[in-house]
């Protein structure tokens, strides 16, 4: 019987260890050249892409910007929106069914604090238009702040531990993939949940915990974005 | 009477029911809740030694248990002698059988039973592939070997089929050499986060060193059982990662702290309580945190050096089955992992201790008719081994600076 010989275990040790720390080098290059991420970060800027269920036709791009106009921490004026619509006069001599009748707005966040997320769901459906997916980009580490009026005792806060790891779990679309943990935080009626890092260039749908809430019973109040990581955060708190 | 008291007395001690926490904080909430006495683990001047004095009884407390354990465990065969043929003399058939199966068991001796050598076959079986299960676990929820270690998304898929060929290679006993490599590689690799997470995947290696000393043509095989060699090294390297451990949780106290803010029954643990009798219940979290590690370091170290190993591999297994199913549920499920580790080595009748020579002393003592010698020679090395195994780390740490963590 043929055993492994020093000199076999240690090269074998040394290449598997040599082939991690590879792909981490080339793969999480964030990890390693911090500065350079964070300059890209920068450059490109916050932004929020809403998919539109339904945005078929200019009109429709019309009453969505409309809709949005003014809201704070969105720029609408510098919105991104779809190029090569129809206009309403050629949707409507329009006969062929289109592929896809969705489609997205990017906008530019000015002023993160000021976003609010259930502000900005509410206020298009008021208008009749959904956005299913809500699409953040641009920041490496942050957090969701969800306010639920509704959490008055200690099952609520344990209920949302508990579901949220389910959903977690039975999410086989790959949603919640970014979500790290969830935090409740009782005295402020808030439920906070840390992202993991987002990469450069990639994006997350928030609205996933929108529904997410929503699936476990709970209607937040507002949800907003809060930039930075969780340790941050707890030192924060500790500080209070 | 009264030997017989002490025995007794010894043998309730040994059969508490405990419920202490070990090494579950990595699965698990621990973000700190309330802030905590800083001070606390620091210097204090004008105190013995410099250290906060419900800290250095706790370690007090400790060092004295341990002094007893490792004093009874090198008497052990003239204890299992006193018992068998001094204390229950009478004890006939059945029942006489029975008692020196549970004394062979308490002292560490091989157990020539059919279905504790099945058991113990099933555990080797177990300990060996129960490392996949663990695997593949991580892999499902983005994380690298256990879940508390989450994968960047950017280098998630590599990481995981990389996880993937592993848990092949060990649910099908394929090369395992290959596959202890592999660990073993895996494990250097968490030096890229610090040596904290290394200390703290230690346990992880213990599987390793079985893998590496199995033949390449592990799948002709049926292993199932675990040569001395291996249970040695098993029961070391198992020991110190709980040792280990042990001392981090005073180390980094915030993470130990948080675990008891998001579960606070965990504090309400009868053998943390008797670590921590007769100290300010101002520090009750303090205290809780310095008793709980403590109750690890010396678990480890006694499983480590091998003095009862069945007895604290038993509570160990008790602990962790508890934990996983009563306290935390599926959070713990990769205890599983730990469990078989125990379970193989419990379950071996291939122990050793490492402090053998004390016993080798003793016994020559005993046979050159010098009986002082003899319990003086114990006592002294019992106290040495007590006070060196504690005191020296529990100081240094009323040193370090942990503003950085």
């Amino acid at each position: 019987m043929k055993f492994a010989s020093v000199t076999q275990i240690v090269v074998l040790v040394v290449a598997t260890t040599i082939t991690l720390f590879t792909v981490d080098y080339f793969k999480n290059p964030q990890l390693w050249h911090h500065e350079t991420a964070n300059i890209s970060k920068t450059e490109n800027g916050i932004h929020i892409t809403l998919w539109m269920n339904h945005l078929c036709c200019t009109q429709c791009l019309a009453d969505i910007r409309q809709a949005l106009a003014g809201f704070p921490g969105l720029d609408t004026t510098n919105a991104t929106s779809p190029s090569g619509l129809r206009t309403m006069e050629q949707a409507n001599q329009e006969n062929a069914s289109l592929p896809d009748y969705g489609n997205e707005v990017q906008l530019p966040v000015t002023d993160l604090t000021k976003v609010d997320l259930v502000a900005v769901d509410k206020t298009l459906r008021d208008k009749g238009f959904v956005a299913g997916r809500i699409e953040l980009s641009g920041i490496e580490h942050f957090r969701l702040e969800a306010v639920l009026e509704h959490l008055c005792c200690g099952m609520c806060d344990r209920s949302i531990h508990d579901r949220v790891a389910f959903l977690k779990s039975k999410a086989l679309g790959g949603q919640f993939k970014w979500l790290d943990s969830v935090d409740v935080e009782h005295e402020r009626k808030t439920v906070v949940a840390y992202a993991r890092y987002l990469e450069p260039g990639k994006s997350v749908n928030v609205a996933e915990f929108l529904s997410g809430l929503n699936y476990l019973g709970y209607e937040p109040s507002s949800l907003r974005i809060v930039a930075g990581d969780k340790a941050e955060h707890i030192h924060q708190k500790m500080g209070e | 009477m009264r030997p017989r008291l002490f025995f007794i007395s010894m043998a309730v001690l040994a059969l508490l029911p405990i419920t202490v926490v070990f090494a579950h904080e990595r699965f698990i909430r621990h973000d700190l809740k309330y802030p905590m006495h800083e001070e606390y683990f620091g210097r204090h001047a004008g105190m013995f030694l410099g250290m906060q004095p419900d800290m250095l009884r706790i370690g007090t407390t400790s060092c004295v248990l341990l002094v007893i354990f490792l004093f009874i465990y090198f008497f052990r065969l003239d204890l299992e002698l006193f018992i068998e043929h001094r204390l229950l003399p009478g004890l006939r058939g059945p029942s006489q059988r029975a008692l020196h199966h549970l004394a062979n068991f308490l002292t560490d001796k091989p157990v020539r039973l059919r279905f504790f050598h099945a058991i113990g076959e099933w555990a080797v079986v177990l300990f060996l592939r129960s490392p996949a299960l663990v695997l593949m676990y991580s892999a499902t929820n983005d994380s690298l070997v256990m879940p508390s270690y989450p994968l960047e998304p950017t280098s998630a898929i590599y990481f995981k089929y990389i996880q993937v060929i592993l848990a092949i290679l060990i649910l099908t006993q394929t090369a395992l050499p290959l596959a202890g490599a592999m660990v073993l590689g895996t494990w250097l690799y968490l030096w890229r986060w610090g040596w904290m997470p290394v200390a703290d995947a230690l346990p992880v290696v213990t599987v390793a060193v079985v893998y590496l000393t199995s033949p390449w043509q592990s799948h002709k095989l049926t292993i199932t059982e675990l040569n001395e060699k291996q249970v040695k090294w098993v029961r070391i390297v198992l020991g110190f990662g709980f040792l280990a451990l042990g001392w981090l949780k005073i180390y980094n106290y915030h993470l130990t702290a948080g675990v008891a803010d998001n579960y606070p029954s965990v504090m309400d643990d009868p053998m943390i309580h008797f670590f921590a009798l007769g100290t300010n219940p101002i520090f009750r979290r303090e205290n809780w945190i310095v008793a709980f590690a403590l109750a690890e370091v010396l678990s480890g170290f006694m499983l480590m050096m091998g003095i009862f190993t069945r007895v604290w591999g038993s509570l160990m297994l008790w602990v962790f089955t508890k934990l996983m199913i009563v306290n935390f549920g599926w959070d713990e499920i990769p205890h599983i992992y730990p469990i078989a580790a125990t379970m193989a080595i419990v379950f071996s009748n291939k122990l050793r201790t490492e402090f053998s020579f004390v016993e080798a002393m003793q016994r020559k003592a005993e046979r050159e008719g010098r009986p002082l010698l003899r319990i003086a020679g114990v006592a002294l090395a019992s106290i040495a081994i007590a006070v060196l195994a504690l005191y020296p780390l529990l100081y240094a740490f009323t040193f370090i600076d942990r503003s950085h963590l």
